[in-house]
């Protein structure tokens, strides 16, 4: 399948370093990968993720991957009322948008849109861009419901190159 | 705090990088990561959990707990009216994983501030959550191997089932995912570059 990637340019910004962080910790933070669905529960993770950008002087690559509909694209008489790619720019715009709103401006982001299953785009992204933590939210589905939506986070742990970090709703929050 | 500027290597592309007072920042100082839980099955992985989760309790000032599940002796027992499946707790495994855990924790976590051992008879999903959720912990680290099966209707192995119901944030560390932990020339690196 072809993956088409929408990426904007790198916002103009400081990196920032906690004085104290990187020498202390023995931790080597660089590039943090936060996928967005645009749900609550992603905006947390994205708080997340930019809490430990600050402390670690890491780079965040904020991502939203757009699913594809092959079987209605397939189908003679669907047409689509938008196409991908038109999804793909108003997802970078949101993006761009949140960037500016919920992180802060002294830490370096790169909004990027990507086309494809949502799962596989994180994990070849986070390989790509040479990742150093995956922060993700789920929803925390459990039983039937869990049965039948899945969740694209699980995935993200089974297949990812780095560690991730999972973050849900409703949870003891450490910020 | 004047914010004062250096030059540091930290990525490919050179950056400019402020230093700013933390207060500023809302960055580290506002984490409030106090309590670490690391289960471990003394698997290699689940050793790679407890590196990451010692300079992480170094940073933060947190305490690690450490976590074994022994899985309880099940029987079937007859008592007149059917038979029924009994759990007992075996004790010697436990004591055994009491004696192990202890001397990991005395030779392995040096560098935390204080770092305590808890052994579990249970289903190890369950226990998980359980000790989090007792234990009021900011953070799980856990280990998950890399050995799956890539269809999706296999059984979800036992750092899946606690990221599904864990009360606080998990970081899953791969067996053979990358290195987030820093080589010792990185800091070698990392000076030069702010010299320059």
């Amino acid at each position: 399948m072809k993956t088409k990637t929408l990426k904007a340019k790198t916002t103009n910004r400081l990196a920032v370093q906690n004085p104290e962080a990187p020498q202390s910790a023995g931790l080597r933070l660089k590039v943090i990968v936060v996928p967005i669905d645009f749900s609550a529960e992603s905006k947390k993770a994205l708080q997340y993720a930019s809490k430990l950008a600050a402390g670690f002087g890491a780079v965040l690559r904020v991502i939203h991957v757009v699913e594809t509909a092959p079987f209605l694209n397939d189908l003679p008489n669907v047409v689509l009322t938008r196409s991908e790619n038109e999804m793909a720019k108003e997802a970078l715009v949101k993006l761009q948008a949140i960037a500016q709103d919920e992180i802060d401006e002294l830490i370096p982001v790169q909004p990027e849109v990507r086309i494809g299953k949502p799962y596989r785009e994180i994990v070849g992204a986070a390989k790509v861009l040479g990742a150093d933590l995956i922060v993700i939210a789920t929803h925390g589905y459990t039983g039937l419901k869990h049965a039948l939506l899945g969740s694209t986070a699980e995935r993200v742990v089974q297949y990812a190159p780095c560690p991730v970090l999972v973050v849900r709703e409703n949870q003891n929050e450490f910020i | 705090m004047k914010p004062s500027i250096s030059i540091i290597n930290a990525t490919r592309k050179a950056r400019k990088v402020v230093r700013v007072p933390e207060a500023r920042l809302g960055g580290v100082v506002r984490f409030r990561v106090r309590h670490i839980l690391v289960p471990t099955d003394f698997s290699p992985v689940a050793r790679k959990a407890l590196r990451y989760a010692r300079p992480l309790a170094k940073r933060f000032g947190a305490r690690i707990t450490l976590l074994h599940v022994v899985a309880p002796v099940t029987y079937e027992a007859d008592y007149g009216y059917g038979a029924v499946t009994r759990y007992v707790p075996d004790e010697r495994a436990m004591c055994a994983a009491r004696r192990r855990l202890g001397s990991m924790a005395r030779s392995k976590c040096q560098t935390a501030r204080q770092t305590a051992a808890l052994v579990r008879s249970g289903y190890a999903p369950d226990e998980i959550v359980n000790a989090a959720c007792k234990l009021k912990t900011d953070l799980i680290v856990i280990g998950e191997r890399s050995a799956r099966c890539s269809s999706p209707n296999t059984d979800p192995t036992t750092a899946e089932k606690a990221v599904r119901s864990s009360p606080c944030p998990v970081v899953v560390v791969r067996e053979n995912g990358a290195e987030l932990l820093k080589r010792r020339n990185d800091c070698v690196i990392r000076q030069i570059g702010g010299i320059k």
